[in-house]
């Protein structure tokens, strides 16, 4: 049994006493490996301390009929200038430990802390790490009802981590284990029980993730409530009608969307025909659909063109990739193979490829096919530029940059070689280079005077014409 | 017996810490006590060279010199004790009276191994003196211990709570070096100081110490009852003062 029972605690400072605890009461359950958790200089090491009853409160007390071992810490509670194992035969004294036990749990203790001959030598040539390991071998060596650890865990290699843990597995049936950390991880697995200290208050939490929820800084709703977010929207609320088209676009563009329509209502109609061949009315249509922007449209009349001739290559290739942007990676896949049977070494075909591989963690495989590629393109600046990611992504560094650089070759000007040239080489350490790529990445990019692209509405009229003529009722 | 092994192992760490390998505290416990003897003997004598209060001059000093150290050294040593171990803290069982019980023990232990090998070289110098009564030897022991433990207790809670302390206790006792008959027995002193003079308890230890240890004394001026009944007073105030104030010493946030 562990109660705490209205303890205050306080610090003197400067103009005042600055409250720790606060009349803060609990009990904590039997049984139980405590972690403690909160922000720093908010009294977790205290409330050890008290625990250890090596320090006291203002006011209140600890009623417990259990044993504590003193706070095991960074510092250890060592006299610096004595050895290592003249310390620990001073508290095996202080315990009351026979003279035959102490030899043989002085010897335990050297071969659990692992520090070899630094045990011989003084406490104060140790590091904190060495420190921090002989106070846990010398506390193991004692029977205490809960061990006190604080922020211990975080020192020590994965192989003394590993002993310590099977020392104290071992005791853990006797034994429980009252542990102050910063590491969540360590909380979790090691402990049962979670006590937040934090202004002044002492909560204990059965459950660990409500603990860490409360502890660590959460993201909050916005304040309006989610009910009442406005679903609908209208353009007229972002004001885009104050705009207008240039006087000759405006009139494409209305007849665009008759030309559309007409064509649409024959094309739902039960009984029109085709005059053309089928696959390349649907595939000039779905590009139109492509090019105004209407992707699902598009999508769905590439099919079209794909089931009416398999072995329409443009149609396929485009299909695979508006599929892929639409996370339909079967479909993508079934495309490729069949553009693949089409030409083997088509360069869209591999480029498209490429990306799929990547999507699906195919790496090495999208490797192969960048070198296939480029076999067929050597001057191709995105073939190089994906083997360069591809190595990249498989840690080979150098690899990577060799392939950026050919990529910078093949294009000179562009912007965008340059600012994935920086970042490679910065991966790979060259920060000096990156620098200076990253420098000649700006200067190219002042250099190029940017055009939004807009569909040439002109041309797509004219296709449209052409479709509607097409389709007869 | 909890409490006799801690004491047992603050001592043995007080004595790694004074003797350590790399300590000279070791030659300086035994010189320093030697240099003030010879002084004391030096100055002696240039001005007259006979016996005082039927004492060779050398163990005349030498018992004044090391009762006197002892005595001094308890009571400094003791209001370190609490801040020179704070490491010792750490562990719950160790309390700041454990350490004063230890440095006690040590320094009895430093200045009896001190008094040993300097008579032993006394005696086989040719100073020699006739031995009066061991008993009385440690009764005036015990009392000395009582009066400088009780105000070593003191001294322990002293130091930590208040700073000035280790400057200013030194200071107190500096001058009882001079008023305490380290260098001149007590029936020395003229009539309406000597009164005066024997109000200091430290006069009546030095006083009960020669008288007990040397037979050929002629100086009778210590009182058992009056060096008894402020030893008991001290070791009174001593502990009631570090029961009322041995928690704080040890709390944070009371410490600076």
């Amino acid at each position: 049994m562990i109660k705490v029972r209205n303890l205050t605690k306080s610090y003197r400072v400067k103009g005042g006493r600055h409250y720790v605890f606060q009349d803060v009461s609990a009990e904590f359950p039997e049984g139980a490996n405590i972690g403690i958790i909160g922000p720093n200089g908010g009294g977790k090491s205290t409330f050890l301390s008290i625990l250890g009853g090596i320090d006291f409160p203002d006011e209140g007390e600890i009623i417990t009929d259990k044993t504590f071992s003193w706070p095991l810490g960074l510092k250890g509670g060592f006299v610096g200038h004595l050895s290592g194992r003249e310390n620990c035969r001073m508290v095996c004294n202080l315990y009351g430990v026979g003279r035959n036990d102490t030899a043989h749990k002085l010897e335990q203790m050297k071969s659990l802390s692992g520090i070899g001959k630094y045990f011989e030598e003084p406490v104060k040539y140790y590091s904190s790490g060495m420190g921090s390991r002989l106070g846990f071998a010398l506390s193991m060596s004692f029977d205490f009802d809960y061990f006190l650890i604080d922020e211990i865990t975080s020192v020590g290699d994965a192989h003394f981590k590993a002993l310590a843990r099977r020392a104290f597995q071992e005791k853990a049936k006797k034994s429980k284990m009252i542990m102050v950390s910063h590491n969540m991880g360590d909380i979790k697995k090691f402990c049962d029980i979670a006590v937040l200290i934090k202004n002044g208050r002492l909560e204990v939490f059965e459950d660990m993730d409500a603990a860490i929820r409360a502890y660590l800084p959460q993201t909050q709703e916005s304040m309006e409530d989610p009910a009442e977010i406005v679903m609908e929207a209208s353009l007229d609320e972002i004001d885009i009608a104050s705009v207008q088209l240039p006087p000759d676009h405006e009139e494409l563009v209305s007849e665009i969307v008759i030309r559309l329509e007409e064509i649409e209502r024959k094309l739902s109609t039960p009984n029109h025909q085709i005059t053309r061949a089928e696959d390349e009315f649907y595939f000039q249509l779905a590009l139109a659909y492509h090019a105004l922007g209407n992707e699902p449209r598009a999508l769905h009349l590439y099919r079209r063109a794909v089931e009416a001739n398999s072995y329409h290559l443009e149609a396929q290739q485009r299909l695979a990739t508006l599929a892929a942007s639409r996370g339909l990676l079967n479909e993508e896949h079934q495309a490729l193979v069949a553009a693949e049977t089409i030409d083997p070494l088509n360069i869209i075909t591999l480029d498209a490829k490429v990306r799929h591989l990547i999507r699906l963690g195919h790496l090495e495989k999208a490797l192969d096919v960048t070198l296939a590629a480029l076999r067929v393109a050597p001057h191709h600046v995105g073939f190089w530029s994906q083997r360069a990611g591809l190595f990249l992504a498989l840690g080979d560094t150098a690899k990577a940059v060799e392939a950026q650089i050919k990529a910078v070759k093949n294009s000179p000007d562009r912007s965008q070689s340059y600012q994935r040239l920086a970042i490679i080489l910065a991966s790979a350490g060259d920060i000096k280079s990156s620098a200076l790529a990253r420098h000649k990445a700006r200067i190219a990019a002042e250099n190029i005077q940017y055009k939004l692209k807009t569909p040439s509405y002109g041309s797509l009229i004219k296709t449209l014409r052409k479709l509607d003529d097409d389709v007869r009722i | 017996m909890i409490q006799k092994s801690v004491v047992f192992a603050v001592f043995i760490r007080e004595l790694n810490a004074r003797f350590g390998r790399y300590s000279i505290g070791f030659i300086w416990a035994f010189l320093e006590p030697i240099i003030f003897i010879l002084t004391l003997c030096f100055i002696r004598s240039r001005f007259t060279g006979t016996a005082i209060s039927g004492l060779h001059p050398v163990i005349f000093f030498a018992s004044g010199v090391l009762t006197f150290f002892l005595f001094r050294n308890i009571i400094t040593t003791s209001i370190s004790a609490v801040e020179a171990n704070q490491g010792l803290f750490n562990y719950q069982r160790v309390k700041p009276a454990d350490i004063v019980v230890a440095r006690v023990l040590l320094e009895t232990l430093i200045v009896a191994t001190t008094t040993l090998l300097l008579f032993s070289g006394f005696y086989l110098a040719g100073y020699t003196f006739t031995w009066n009564s061991a008993l009385e030897v440690l009764g005036v022991l015990a009392c000395l211990l009582m009066l400088a433990g009780g105000l070593g207790l003191m001294g322990c809670i002293a130091g930590p709570l208040w700073h000035d302390s280790k400057i200013i206790v030194p200071m107190v006792i500096r001058p009882f070096f001079f008023i305490s008959g380290v260098f001149y027995p007590a029936n020395s002193i003229p009539q309406p100081l000597r009164d005066l003079a024997l109000l200091n308890p430290l006069l009546h230890v030095l006083e009960l110490t020669r008288e007990s240890a040397f037979a050929d004394y002629t100086s009778h001026e210590g009182s058992w009852l009056y060096l008894f009944g402020c030893s008991a007073l001290s070791l009174l105030l001593g502990l009631t003062t570090y029961r009322l104030f041995r928690i704080t010493v040890v709390t944070s946030g009371y410490i600076r």
